[in-house]
């Protein structure tokens, strides 16, 4: 849930980056940290396993500037998509105000990318939360690689809602802040105001 | 009595008692938003993340093992003889707040232990002293914070932060 400070006008949102193992939430983060200037950034924390896979949660601060004299900070967080990770995908999702799938554009994770987004509405619905009311932006990410199936199937299986959508190379940057910028506006158009 | 913050009155007790402990005093919300740092700079919001997420973590290992009753009984520890974490969770106004004390070069880390604990007694006891407050709703601010926001705000909001 969103943070709205009235008296020192700051607002503080949580947005989680979801998606099946080895989709590229944590590229994500990892570009937005090495492309933000320094005094923008909090420290990046980061909880892998030994061959770097995502453990417990990256997370990043990231405090941006003022908006109709509202200070922001987004407040960055991966998932870990192994499957048997559900617990802690459970405990990130709390307090949740944005979300960016991160699915895997490889015809062969197809099957990965449907049971990672089934299991974030399962998850969400856990917690009160209806997906089709928290704002969601869907990121197709390797579009650099040969075997990827085609923008329109990838919206036909995994975007039945129209949420916004972008192609991305992650780990060279490509529609990374595209994304980060389209869920954090809907994130600010979906604070409540009306209670302190 | 003036009505206060959460913030503020979070602040107004710890900011004194702080001085006198050997420790890194945190107070952050459930969703790992930073209430209070008596070291504030630029890990604190990376620091009370951590704090929520840890405590969370380790409640949904015991709850996981054993059913868990009453979680405001718990603390977290994580130590050596001179250097670690002690945690507890504290409810105000029916919200839960995580209080973290991280120390180092400790001297009598079992005596640094007792004054948290004393010193969240006292803070619950101050809180218990403001007046319970009704949600009030302000009209003026029904409905949504920003009506709409254009593109081009965005890509200035970035830009002002070095992106």
């Amino acid at each position: 849930m969103s943070f709205v400070n009235y008296h020192t006008k700051e607002i503080n949102c949580k947005i989680v980056y979801y998606g099946p193992g080895l989709g590229g939430k944590t590229t994500n983060i990892q570009y937005i940290y090495q492309k933000t200037s320094s005094q923008n950034k909090g420290q990046m924390i980061t909880l892998n396993t030994e061959n770097e896979r995502t453990l417990f949660f990256d997370f990043l601060p990231l405090d941006l500037g003022e908006i109709r004299g509202f200070k922001t900070r987004f407040h960055l967080y991966t998932v870990p998509g192994q499957v048997f990770y559900e617990a802690s995908r459970k405990l990130i999702l709390r307090g949740v105000d944005g979300l960016v799938f991160v699915a895997d554009s490889q015809v062969e994770r197809m099957e990965a990318n449907i049971e990672s987004l089934m299991g974030l509405e399962k998850n969400l619905l856990e917690q009160g939360y209806d997906l089709s009311k928290v704002p969601l932006v869907m990121q197709w990410n390797k579009r650099d690689l040969p075997n990827i199936v085609p923008v329109e199937d990838m919206n036909q299986q995994l975007n039945k809602r129209k949420n916004p959508s972008f192609e991305a190379v992650a780990s060279q940057g490509v529609g990374v802040f595209e994304t980060l910028k389209m869920v954090s506006k809907s994130v600010l158009l979906n604070i409540k105001g009306g209670l302190e | 009595m003036k009505s206060m913050t959460v913030i503020e009155k979070v602040k107004s007790f710890l900011e004194t008692k702080v001085q006198a402990l050997e420790a890194r005093i945190i107070v952050t919300r459930e969703d790992g938003i930073t209430i209070f740092d008596s070291t504030q700079n630029q890990t604190t919001t990376s620091v009370a993340a951590l704090v929520s997420g840890v405590w969370q973590a380790s409640e949904a290992l015991m709850s996981l093992v054993h059913p868990v009753e009453n979680v405001l009984e718990f603390r977290l520890g994580f130590d050596t003889s001179s250097q670690g974490i002690y945690l507890f969770s504290f409810n105000l106004n029916e919200k839960r707040y995580f209080l973290g004390a991280v120390y180092n070069d400790c001297l009598n880390p079992a005596y640094l232990k007792r004054q948290i604990v004393v010193m969240k007694d006292e803070m619950e006891k101050y809180f218990a002293s403001f007046p319970v407050q009704q949600k009030v709703i302000n009209t003026s601010r029904e409905g949504y914070l920003f009506k709409d926001i254009t593109d081009a705000e965005i890509d200035r909001l970035f830009a002002l932060g070095g992106i």
